[in-house]
């Protein structure tokens, strides 16, 4: 689908779901977790804040008497800061609306707030990250509306890459804009620092990329600000959407993308892309992630630890054949990667938390160095009569895989102050609790659970002899047993008869050959089982015929 | 081979060659090619000639031994019928790696669910380099998705996990329910036509330069058949190459995509194995 500069506003906004309505959330040291969400009370939208950890669990929400969209969260020791801004208006309403930082401690608190600006633009931000020396990074769009007048009675949007670096006092260190012209179109953007590196991911469409979407990167010194490099890695005549980017511990680091697929004027496919880079310059490769015709994969969220990478988001899929109505049947899965660096794939999951609730996603994920892995999401559109809900709650897992409570919270306490607390106590909630809101999406948030590697055996079984006359004596041997890591520890024999199902014991133990006579005619199968040392196990067998 | 090399690797490895041409406020080094991630799944066979060509088989093949002739009849109709509902791309399972390779083969092993992605190089010398074998539909493991995949439904028909002969009859349950049933037939019937000669192996010390052809395993000779596992295992005296990894190739010469590529530390130590949801299911 080629966009045109004209409509990208438009098509953003229907084409590209926006990650304001998906939570949002961060860990810093796996036992606490802070999570964002839009909130829509009493026509008002708020920042929705959970948190759990050892200070204690709570659910807040934050606003005001306008509107606010939350966008991004970053835990820094102890507190969190989220990122937001005020939202859009019209050319005839347009009012220059500042950015939004908020910085809350573990109590609820907000420690400091910033409202952020350039000249006569609106800010939107979208993503912020900090490093380990508490400094906070962030960035979003800056834009306005061109006074001149398109063809069709409308104006077009002007705007560039913000991105600035407050300390952890909130004060302003530096800000940065990138922009390109005649056209230029930004959103969709994510944030990560390592190493005294700063890196942007934007969404670029214009001429450079053939006025097709394509993931535009950044790359800016922490100390100063300044460009390092800029990149647009784009596919002709295809959209790449730019999701998100994290680096892990040795500064390698994964953006990830979706490129949808179009034919006959509509979307028929959408494949998640992953592309690796080690510092400013090209990358190093790219991974493509495909669910075959028919299936939309898309990538919300990519975090790091260690030198894993989770990347969260959703795998939907339509009827074979295609309805062309495709929203009224598709069905969205939760999705989970893990990669351990660029290659390989190491680990795809699908998960799928019920069959009956049918269309969720996974939006958001964190993974932390104590190796706990937090996952957040929605659920949209299960049916009332087939889901217990219990509104106004959430309830988050702990690394002991205990449930522990958070708070509930109702519409009436969100009144016009800026801040508006919640209750800051609840009763525990019982597992199976979830948040309901007005509009049927329900959010959840769970923990990866992680399994090691057992190494299964290869099991490779040769004889003597496969047929022959009564009595019919053969020697098996499977000492072409492989395994990839540790060594074979048993080799059980055992000879089944004819399809009964019967069968007699062999020999057991750490001798990988067998001997056997067959003292009457029939047909037999000697099957041997592998064990490792580690507990995998695999199984060979061979057929003998004796007449 | 080389020249065909020249086209391939760059389909499957994203390299980071750039061109370094500076604008005023950026840099735009990575050169844009369609071919880089412009993957296209290859042309599923058009169900005319497969149908014609199943009736052929079912014509001319005789009912196999031991197995029920009524029942026989039942599957090569469900076959029929699976055949017959087979203009859209066979089911996949889950996501998996691109198939890069964007040629079109309308026998060789299509649809992501038959690539090789958990090719590993292993051990410290010797070393051994495996994968698994993934030709859906292929249940007698001769590399043809054909006719004769109905024999192990016939044979095995009605056996489910708890059987103690499930061993024997594990790999004709195609969509893996735990039971060899007529279900496991749309499974052939998706795929009918399918083909693995085997694999060619090739090797690299430079992933974004050209790759060494080391020599082909096939599944006649170098599959495990009879295993829970359906493997391959090639064993390597020596590491001439860091980097090492494959592609299908059937009796025509088409060739499949690439298969994720093995080096030396990359095999995983853990896996996902579920999300604690606190939906509690």
């Amino acid at each position: 689908m080629r966009l045109c500069i004209t409509t990208l506003l438009l098509l953003l906004a229907l084409a590209v779901p926006a990650r304001a309505a998906l939570p949002q959330l961060d860990s810093v040291d796996g036992t606490t977790v802070w999570m964002l969400h839009d909130y829509e009370s009493g026509g008002i939208r708020h920042a929705l804040l959970v948190h759990a950890g050892p200070q204690g669990h709570w659910g807040r929400i934050w606003g005001g008497v306008v509107d606010v969209y939350p966008k991004d969260i970053v835990a820094i020791s102890s507190d969190a800061v989220f990122v937001g801004d005020y939202g859009s208006r019209s050319y005839e309403d347009f009012v220059a609306m500042p950015g939004l930082v908020v910085r809350i401690s573990p109590s609820g608190n907000v420690a400091w707030e910033r409202e952020v600006t350039w000249s006569d633009h609106s800010i939107h931000l979208e993503a912020v990250t900090a490093d380990s020396a508490g400094n906070i990074y962030a960035t979003g769009q800056a834009w306005k509306y061109d006074d001149a007048v398109q063809p069709g009675g409308w104006h077009a949007v002007r705007g560039f890459v913000f991105t600035f670096k407050l300390s952890g006092s909130g004060e302003m260190l530096w800000a940065r804009r990138w922009s390109a012209d005649p056209y230029d179109f930004d959103s969709g953007l994510s944030i990560a620092t390592h190493g005294g590196r700063l890196a942007v991911l934007a969404q670029y469409g214009g001429p450079l990329s053939g006025n097709y979407f394509a993931p535009l990167l950044l790359w800016y010194s922490t100390s100063d600000g300044s460009l390092q490099d800029s990149r647009i890695w784009n596919v002709p005549g295809r959209d790449v959407y730019p999701r998100s980017l994290d680096f892990d511990d040795s500064g390698l680091l994964c953006a990830a993308c979706d490129m949808p697929e179009y034919s006959g004027g509509s979307e028929q496919q959408r494949d998640i892309v992953l592309l690796w880079f080690n510092g400013p310059g090209a990358y190093l490769l790219g991974t493509g992630v495909s669910g075959g015709g028919g299936s939309f994969l898309t990538a919300w969220d990519v975090s790091a630890a260690g030198q894993d990478f989770l990347i969260s988001g959703a795998a939907a899929s339509w009827p074979v054949p295609p309805d062309p109505d495709w929203s009224e049947h598709h069905v969205s899965n939760p999705l989970l990667l893990y990669y351990r660096g660029h290659y390989p794939v190491e680990d795809i999951l699908l998960v799928e938390y019920s069959a009956k609730y049918q269309d969720a996603q996974l939006s958001t994920v964190a993974a932390t160095a104590s190796e706990t892995v937090w996952v957040a999401g929605i659920l949209q559109d299960a049916p009332e009569s087939e889901v217990e809900v219990l509104p106004y709650g959430s309830a988050v897992y702990y690394p002991s895989g205990q449930l522990q409570a958070v708070t509930a919270w109702e519409a009436e306490n969100c009144g016009s102050s800026s801040l508006a607390m919640g209750p800051s106590t609840m009763p525990n909630l019982a597992s199976g609790s979830l948040l309901e809101y007005a509009n049927n999406q329900r959010l959840y948030i769970g923990q990866v659970e992680w399994s090691y590697l057992v190494h299964q055996p290869d099991a490779m079984l040769e004889a003597s002899a496969t047929s022959g006359p009564a009595p019919l004596t053969v020697s098996f041997d499977a000492s072409g047993s492989t395994i990839e890591e540790g060594s074979i520890v048993s080799y059980a024999f055992e000879v089944f008869i004819g399809e009964s199902g019967a069968s007699i014991p062999g020999s057991s133990g750490p001798s990988p050959t067998y001997v056997h006579t067959f003292n009457e005619p029939g047909t037999y199968r000697v099957r041997v089982l592998i064990s490792g040392d580690e507990g995998g196990e695999g199984s060979a067998w061979l057929v003998i015929n004796v007449s | 081979m080389l020249s065909r090399l020249a086209i391939l690797v760059p389909l499957m490895l994203l390299c980071a060659c750039a061109g370094n041409s500076r604008t005023p406020d950026r840099e735009r080094a990575i050169p844009s090619s369609s071919q880089q991630l412009s993957r296209e799944v290859p042309a599923f066979p058009e169900t005319g000639p497969i149908a014609e060509e199943l009736s052929t088989q079912i014509a001319t093949t005789a009912v196999p031994d031991g197995i029920d002739d009524e029942l026989w009849q039942q599957l090569c109709a469900a076959l029929q019928d699976a055949v017959a509902d087979r203009p859209a791309p066979p089911a996949s399972p889950g996501p998996a790696l691109f198939a890069l390779d964007s040629r079109s083969a309308s026998f060789t092993p299509y649809g992501t669910q038959n690539m090789v992605r958990d090719l590993r190089l292993s051990g410290s010398g010797p070393w051994r380099l495996s994968w698994t074998y993934r030709n859906s539909g292929d249940y007698d493991l001769n590399g043809s998705v054909t006719i004769s995949d109905l024999t192990p439904v016939g044979k095995h028909f009605g056996r489910r996990q708890s059987d103690p002969l499930w061993f024997a009859a594990m790999h004709a349950d195609g969509d893996g329910n735990g039971e060899v049933n007529i279900s496991d037939v749309t499974v052939i019937g998706q795929n009918f036509g399918g083909s693995i000669t085997g694999y060619a192996v090739y090797g690299t010390d430079d992933m974004s330069g050209e790759w060494t052809h080391l020599g082909n395993a096939t599944v006649a000779t170098n599959l495990h058949k009879n295993s829970d596992r359906l493997r391959f295992v090639i064993r390597l005296d020596s590491l001439e190459f860091n980097s090492y990894a494959l592609w299908p190739y059937d009796n025509s010469d088409d060739e499949g995509g690439w298969s994720n590529p093995a080096a030396q530390g990359t095999a995983p130590d853990r896996s996902i194995r579920g999300i604690r949801s606190v939906l509690g299911e």
